[in-house]
């Protein structure tokens, strides 16, 4: 049996995750500069620990809601710093972690690019997310 | 090229000796602290023993010292079997790595007295030898059996479940620890927990947990409890809670058997002689620096924000005496500001040299493996350049360097025939140019022939059929998929193209220019920034976002009234001595901000001027000129060509810095820019 370790975490359109060995940390989200040129999904940029990171909005990324919503609304938004990476991920909050075997994880339907599977959960289903994709330059 | 040792390994040796002179120091108070265990050393003494004598196993092979590296080799075997249990670390087995680490300092002092290659005493590598072979008492029992929660056993390392075997079976009482810590402060917390375990007793592993809410994380440490704690105050001193214990109940009667004997004293063996320490330098950690230059920007930031509320605050100030003085504080707190900021910034710059010392050794045996006669020459290698430019630039230079050595540098026969020595020359050059340094590397090779590149991107696509001749054809060579390398070579690969080195400079905020001449030889000019800058920059709003433009490129700014904007050839511009000649441009508009307000003639402009262009821009306010520390944007973050770094500025806010030429050529109507800076004639 294999199981992965990943961060499950929450934005508008329910819970996500990706994998545990690709986090190197979380921050709250403080002060943000928006990027001219970038697509949406981006909100700006961000220091984290003295460093320009970019900031992909999970929610719009997936087209859960629009850029409608300013980036801080709704009270303190999270940040995960993807490892290896100039970006964090802006979420509205973090679960944990959780381990998550490979049978409950369903291979996502052709054509979801940004979700690599699926985990039914009750009525709901957490997206396993792809980070190369959701990254992927200009696609955002 | 000569055998006799060179510049560079004369460098290489003081290097390794400041390095090993460390380690010896570090690994003389480890043993100190294993042999103070008697038999019973503590564990974490050892494994850091072990670490630091590995380290200087590596440092001491990757200078060629053959000895040093067989005897720590030795060493750290011994030391490994201690670590795994597999051999006896009591008192005779301290003496005998005591003995080791002697013998190492004693070959280090060699080195540092002039010796090329001191060897260890063979006698000393025996009794190594033996001491790792020495194996500890079997237990009659086996190992026994500790119900470790499953998901953790599938977790452990091989050390790791030794420790808990060792302990388990010394009948140590172990404790899982959780903690769950805040997201925002959890390696403060994790690294206080950690710091607890290890003084309660020993700190096997740390493992993830799981976390108690949203915002926070849950870690779990697997401590072995010392005879003065029980689990439930080891867990309560981490700042966590019991997950797990063994045995199970907590109420076990203390272990005796763990306390520690009395150190050994009066031990006939004298004490680790260090070679005589190297004066004048001190090693620093690089994150100690960076948090220095950070707290320096940090100050030169409140010294703005200081400066701008002076500014509006003096001009009603009543007071002459107090404005006077006022002025004269700050006049000096601003010249002690600027130079502190310069001395934080010269802390993390290095000798040019730490880098072509290593490009120098590294041509010499291209050289010889491809059988050509070159020498090799570098000057102004004292040039001072940013510690991570100097790691970052070492690939696009040597890229340069074996190109020059592979295809520049003629055999020593086609040489002659040309009439030249047959003894090539490479030179490398270094020096300072105001806030950028260039490194100049010329060859007096074959050259490159401007119609043999022509043809090639001809006959690779590079240059299709409708596309006119470039005016510098050497410029082709830094385009993506152009290579002129005609054959495979092992030094050069299969030609790996000069756009690699182009890019990398890019990503450096640098740039590369050829000039060639058939026959003579060609020359490669590197320039690049000397560090991040700090940079005077104006800030500027536009609308709820902050931007900095770099003031060298501020011709002026102003608050026009309508009449002084005008229509001029169809543009909204701004009249300058009576004529409207300055196009005037909104900056949110021109950037693509969403909800720009292209007011043309309400906000304030400022009007930036590069070369032959000038142009305004139209921002909401004008906040005024502070010194900013300028973070570079990684390379792949999609955005406007105009914005460069990131930096902070008064008041907690985050500003983005505009590159002054980009928005001026879209500002004037240049429309396509120019691409990054890769090649001039």
């Amino acid at each position: 049996m294999s199981e992965t370790r990943f961060l499950t975490f929450r934005t508008r359109g329910g819970r996500c995750a990706i994998p545990l060995d690709r986090v190197r940390e979380a921050a709250r989200l403080r002060v943000l500069a928006p990027l001219p040129g970038a697509p949406p999904a981006y909100r700006g940029v961000a220091l984290v620990r003295g460093e320009p990171l970019g900031v992909v909005d999970v929610g719009i990324a997936l087209g859960d809601e629009s850029s409608a919503r300013p980036p801080d609304g709704d009270g303190p938004r999270m940040l995960i710093v993807v490892e290896g990476e100039p970006h964090a991920l802006l979420v509205d909050a973090i679960d944990g972690f959780e381990l998550i075997p490979e049978e409950r994880q369903t291979p996502a339907p052709p054509g979801t690019g940004r979700v690599a599977g699926l985990v039914a959960e009750g009525d709901r289903t957490l997206r396993i997310l792809d980070l190369g994709q959701l990254l992927a330059r200009g696609t955002t | 090229m000569s055998p006799r040792p060179t510049r560079d390994e004369a460098r290489l040796r003081r290097e390794f000796l400041a390095e090993a002179e460390t380690l010896l120091e570090a690994a003389g108070s480890a043993l100190e602290a294993v042999r103070a265990g008697g038999d019973d050393p503590s564990p974490e003494a050892v494994n850091r023993l072990f670490r630091e004598v590995h380290s200087l196993k590596g440092v001491g092979a990757m200078v060629g010292l053959t000895g040093i590296a067989q005897a720590a080799h030795q060493l750290e075997a011994l030391l490994d079997a201690f670590r795994m249990g597999r051999a006896r670390a009591d008192a005779t087995g301290g003496a005998a790595a005591r003995a080791g680490l002697t013998a190492l300092a004693a070959l280090v002092s060699a080195v540092a007295a002039g010796e090329a290659d001191p060897q260890p005493d063979p006698a000393l590598l025996d009794r190594l030898a033996e001491a790792a072979l020495r194996q500890p008492p079997k237990e009659p029992s086996g190992p026994p059996s500790l119900d470790v929660p499953p998901d953790l056993d599938s977790l452990l390392t091989d050390y790791e479940r030794h420790r808990l075997a060792e302990n388990g079976r010394r009948g140590r009482r172990l404790a899982l620890v959780a903690l769950d810590l805040p997201l925002d402060t959890f390696d403060d917390g994790l690294r206080k927990g950690m710091a607890e375990a290890a003084t309660a007793g020993e700190l096997i592993g740390t493992f993830p947990g799981v976390p108690g809410g949203p915002s926070t994380i849950g870690f779990r440490l697997l401590v072995a409890a010392g005879p003065s704690a029980s689990p439930a105050e080891v867990a309560a001193r981490c700042g966590g809670h019991l997950e797990w214990t063994h045995p199970p109940e907590a109420r076990t009667p203390p272990d005796r058997t763990a306390e520690r004997p009395a150190p050994p004293r009066g031990d006939a063996e004298a004490a680790i002689a260090l070679p005589s320490p190297t004066r004048g330098t001190v090693r620093v950690a690089m994150e100690k620096v960076e948090r220095l230059v950070d707290l320096a920007g940090e100050l030169a930031l409140a010294r703005g924000a200081v400066a701008l509320a002076l500014e509006r605050a003096l001009p009603s100030t009543s007071d002459r005496a107090a404005r006077y003085e006022l002025q004269r504080a700050f006049g000096h707190l601003d010249r002690a500001v600027t130079a502190v900021g310069k001395a934080a910034l010269s802390t993390r710059l290095v000798p040019v040299d730490q880098l072509t010392s290593r490009l120098d050794r590294t041509a010499r045996q291209l050289a010889i493996a491809l059988g050509k006669q070159v020498s090799f020459q570098v000057f102004g290698g004292d040039t001072e350049i940013d510690k991570t430019l100097a790691d970052d630039l070492g690939d696009p230079l040597l890229h340069l360097i074996r190109n020059a050595l592979d295809h520049g540098i003629e055999p020593a026969a086609e040489r002659r025939e040309a009439g030249k020595s047959p003894e090539g020359r490479v030179t490398l050059s270094v020096a300072a140019r105001g806030r950028e340094v260039v490194f100049t590397l010329e060859d007096d090779g074959r050259g490159i022939d401007p119609s043999f590149i022509l043809a090639h991107a001809r006959s690779l696509g590079v240059l299709g059929p409708g596309d006119a001749d470039p005016p510098d054809p050497l410029s082709l060579l830094f385009r993506p998929g152009f290579s002129t390398a005609a054959r495979v070579s092992s030094v050069s690969g299969r030609g790996v193209g000069l756009d690699v080195v182009a890019s990398n400079l890019a990503a450096l905020k640098g740039r590369v220019a050829v000039r060639s001449e058939k026959g003579r030889g060609s020359v490669f000019e590197i320039v690049v920034p000397m560090t991040l800058v700090q940079l005077d920059v104006l800030l500027v709003r536009v609308g709820d976002a902050s931007f900095a433009l770099p003031t060298t490129s501020v011709a002026r700014s102003a608050e026009p009234r309508p009449e002084d904007v005008a229509l001029h050839d169809g543009r909204t511009c701004l009249r300058e001595e009576g004529q409207a000649s300055v196009p005037l441009v909104d900056l949110g508009t021109l950037l693509g901000l969403p909800n720009a307000a292209p007011a043309a003639a309400e906000g304030a402009v400022v009007v930036l001027e590069e070369g032959s262009l000038r142009a305004g821009l139209v921002v909401s306010s004008i906040e005024g000129t502070v010194e900013v520390l300028v973070k570079p944007l990684s390379e792949s973050l999609p955005r406007a060509r105009e914005v460069t770094g990131a930096a902070e500025i008064p008041g907690g806010g985050l500003a983005l810095t505009l590159d002054a030429g980009a928005l001026l050529a879209r500002a004037t109507g240049g429309g396509a820019f120019p691409l990054p800076e890769t090649a001039t004639a």
